[in-house]
Order: C-alpha cells, then structure tokens, then sequence
C-alpha cells in the first residue's frame, strides 16, 4: 500500500490523482494534520483541481490519517502506528516547507524533523519498503554557475537560502537511511513546478503563480496611486530587478514531474548501496528575462530590466523584492541539471514540451492590468522564440 | 440489537469515511472493506470516546457493527448491583 505525506500540497495533489487514475486497484493512506473529516474535504478540492479525471470512486481508495510530523511516533497510537508500518509498501515523503520568509525553527521542523520521523517509519515497516523522499533541484549551494549532479553533496557548504539548507539536510538522514538499511530510496529532486491549468482559488498553489499574484499586487497599488503607496506613477517608471540577464530557472511542468513519480513509484530500479537520485527537472532553463517578459501585461505601468548590482534601490523596487519572497535570490543562477539517473530510470518517458511564452503567461495567470500611466504596453525584455 | 450507536457511526463515517448507507448491524467490517489500520483506529477513538479499554478480541475483522455496538452498549452502560 502506498502511504504518503504532502497529498493536499500542489505535487502532492498532482502526484496523488495521476496514481489514484493509473494504479486502479492500489488503495492509499494520505498522513497529514488535519482530522479526516476535513482532509477529505481538502484531498478533494486539491485532486479536482488537476487535470486527472478524479471523481468520488478514485477519492474513496483514498484514507486520510491524521498525524504530527513534529513527534517521532507522529502522535498515533502504538496500535495505529503499527498496523499502518506494517501495511507500508511504498512510502511517498512529499511534505515539506518552502518558505523564505520564515524562521529556521519552523523550516527545521517539517523539513529536518519531520523527515526523521518519517524515515523512523520506515524503519518500522517491512524491509521491501520503498522509500521516494522529494526534495528539490535547488540545493545546490551559493555557486551560481555549473552542473548539478544527482548526487548527495557530503558536505553541506555555503546554502543561497535557509530552506535549501534543511532541505540538504534531509537528504543527509535519508542517504544514512538507506546505507544503513540497505533498503530501496529515492531521493526525487523535482526544480520548479508549474502549470498552464485555470486554477480553482481553493487549489493549492505553484510558485510561478504567488508570483503572478505578487505582480498583479504590486500593480493595483501602482494605479490606485494614493498616498499609502510608497510610488505612484503617472509615466511608465524603470524598475531594475536584482539579478543576472543570463541567469535562468529550471520550470518544470507538473504533470509531467508528477507522471514520474508514480513511474518511480515502482520503476525497476539499479541496486545500490546508497539512495538513487534523480533530478525531475526541464531539460532546458527558462531565462529569466523571459519569465519577466510574461509578466509585461500584469505590470503595464512597470519596465523590468535587469541589473548585477542593486545600488541605492528605489521604493518600488524594494517592494517588488519584498512582493517576490524571496525569488530574487534565484535570479543570478546559470545551473544546469544532470539528468543520467533520470533517463537510465525513466528512459521511456518523453520529454516535457518546450515552455513557451503562452505558457508563461498561463502559469503566472498572467491578465491585463489596469493602468494608470500614459502608456499601455512596456516593450518586452526578450523576444520569445 | 438493532441500532448502532451513535459513537460507533460517528467514527465509521467521519473518521473512517464509511458511507452511512452501508451502515447496518449485519454489515462486518470485512464487508465494509476495512483493514487492520482502521481497526486499529477504530480501536482508539472508541477507547477514547469511552473512557475504557477496547480489547483486540472485541473488534476484529469478521466482527458485525451489531456486535461491535453491543459490546459498546456494555462498556459505556453503568454496571447495576443485582443487591
């Protein structure tokens, strides 16, 4: 039986309606902190809202536990916790917090302890148990250029943000899990996900969209033009993002990274001593001047471009750097992506389509804005292919 | 007996998510399709609901709702002096 954490989260979800629809028989425990009653509730708005055909026969297959990742026997009962260790075949760890604004504490939390507790479920069940442990293509270090390799650095090194650092951490415990049990683990390391969908607002979030969000924000605040507004701009203003024109991100669409783990999910695997790792990520960057591009039409009022040094930065520029939560910390990145475990593993599926600006524009729910400035239309920053 | 009580279809349909059309006093748990994990549960909220220990032996299974209700229906009932 599969058993998994994250399932309300947006991969989780994702994850979750594309097994329920593919493995007709296998049934699921979803752990997670609320009560049943309300997890239900919340499985079926997040799994509704993908693209998977869920309706109440795959939701029924599905049964909400409630746990607390902070305790070490995450606060069950020692009946429920051994009958569900017992029943664990595959074990899907997809929670976690990706947060920059927040405190060390609340990241060490879900992302270290919680994983330990995870890995002591494991532990408890049977040793054919395999373990698919998401982490996240951005753990990398402070190094802003080269090739990431699918391996777990010894060493954790200088981190670029708090969140990268537990999350290095919790791939640390996992790779001690599985050269200590010799049992099966996958370390999954998925880049940036996103989707072109129509999001429902009770869907769980993506990224490309809290940023879409954050411009359309940072917008409505630049028309209304009043006084509590740090600017307010009659003409089209200059706004310099922090960050490199060569940089790029690696976007990766959902529904094909989700379409992977559940081949991972029970893929032959090589075996080794150690846990495989595989980068769920785009073969190829999104610039980071296109991705600004796509949010022309949110910011009519703003002309983005980019600059390495963000001397003396305006009012509205410190409010777009507070508005981005933490994203202008990915924008000096030129990184690219060892895939070789991925393709020796998955080397079957196809590669994701190309992410064109029509995406882009989708996934950051890109509309047009209400202007208050003489010109309609900032000239783009990028031509798009 | 007839009726369920009400603790034991509270658990099965909120915490368990048993449709309460399937609910009935002949229905087994095995017919309800529940494994050993929602026992176990079923195990705890019961106890806790209850104040009293709920044995193994009193919920497995093969065991009906109707069974299951009436060993409720004895634990929860205040033990009357025959005196």
């Amino acid at each position: 039986m599969l058993v998994l954490t994250g399932a309300t989260g947006f991969f989780g979800s994702h994850y979750l309606a594309a097994y329920l629809v593919q493995r007709r028989h296998d049934r699921v425990v979803a752990l997670g902190r609320d009560s049943p009653a309300v997890a239900r509730e919340r499985l079926k708005s997040a799994l509704t809202a993908t693209r998977w055909p869920i309706d109440e026969q795959h939701l029924r297959r599905v049964k909400p536990v409630q746990i607390d990742l902070a305790d070490p026997g995450l606060a069950l009962d020692g009946r429920v916790y051994a009958a569900l260790a017992s029943q664990t075949s595959r074990l899907a760890h997809l929670a976690g917090l990706m947060a920059f604004d927040t405190s060390p504490e609340e990241l060490n939390e879900t992302n270290v302890v919680g994983t330990r507790h995870i890995l002591r479920l494991a532990e408890a069940a049977g040793r054919h148990i395999r373990l698919l442990h998401i982490s996240t293509a951005y753990v990398a270090g402070a190094g802003t250029t080269g090739v990431v390799r699918e391996a777990v650095k010894a060493t954790p090194g200088p981190s670029l943000t708090r969140y990268e650092r537990t999350k290095h951490e919790a791939e640390l415990l996992v790779r001690r899990y599985a050269q200590r049990t010799g049992r099966t683990t996958v370390i999954i390391r998925p880049s940036v996900l996103a989707t072109d969908s129509l999001r429902q607002p009770s869907a769980p979030r993506h990224p490309l969209q809290a940023l879409g969000a954050a411009a359309r924000q940072l917008q409505l605040a630049t028309a209304r033009g009043t006084q509590a507004t740090p600017f307010a701009p009659t003409h089209p203003v200059t706004a310099r993002v922090h960050g490199s024109p060569e940089s790029s991100l690696n976007i990766l669409q959902v529904e094909h990274a989700a379409q992977a783990l559940v081949e991972l999910t029970d893929a032959a695997l090589p075996h080794r001593a150690g846990p495989e790792v595989i980068h769920l990520v785009h073969p190829r960057g999104t610039p980071v001047p296109r991705l600004l591009d796509a949010l022309v039409p949110q910011l009519p009022c703003v002309r983005l471009t980019m600059a390495e040094h963000l001397d003396h930065p305006t009012p509205l520029e410190n409010a777009m750097r507070r508005l981005s939560r933490g994203a202008h910390l990915y924008t000096h990145l030129r990184h690219t992506y060892d895939r070789t475990n991925y393709h020796r593993v998955l080397w079957h599926l196809p590669d994701p389509p190309r992410l064109t600006h029509p995406y882009l524009l989708a996934a950051l729910g890109t509309h047009a804005s209400p202007c208050a400035c003489r010109t309609t239309n900032s000239p783009p920053l990028h031509r798009s292919p | 007996m007839s009726d369920i009580n009400d603790l034991l279809k509270e658990a099965l349909t909120d915490s368990l998510g048993v449709p309460s059309e399937s609910i009935t006093p002949e229905a087994t748990f095995e017919d309800l399709e529940l494994d050993s994990l929602a026992l176990a549960e079923l195990a705890v909220i019961c106890e806790e609901r209850t104040g009293h220990p709920v044995g193994d032996d009193n919920i497995n299974i093969g065991s009906s709702l109707g069974e299951v209700s009436a060993f409720l229906d004895t634990i929860t009932t205040p033990h009357k002096d025959s005196a």
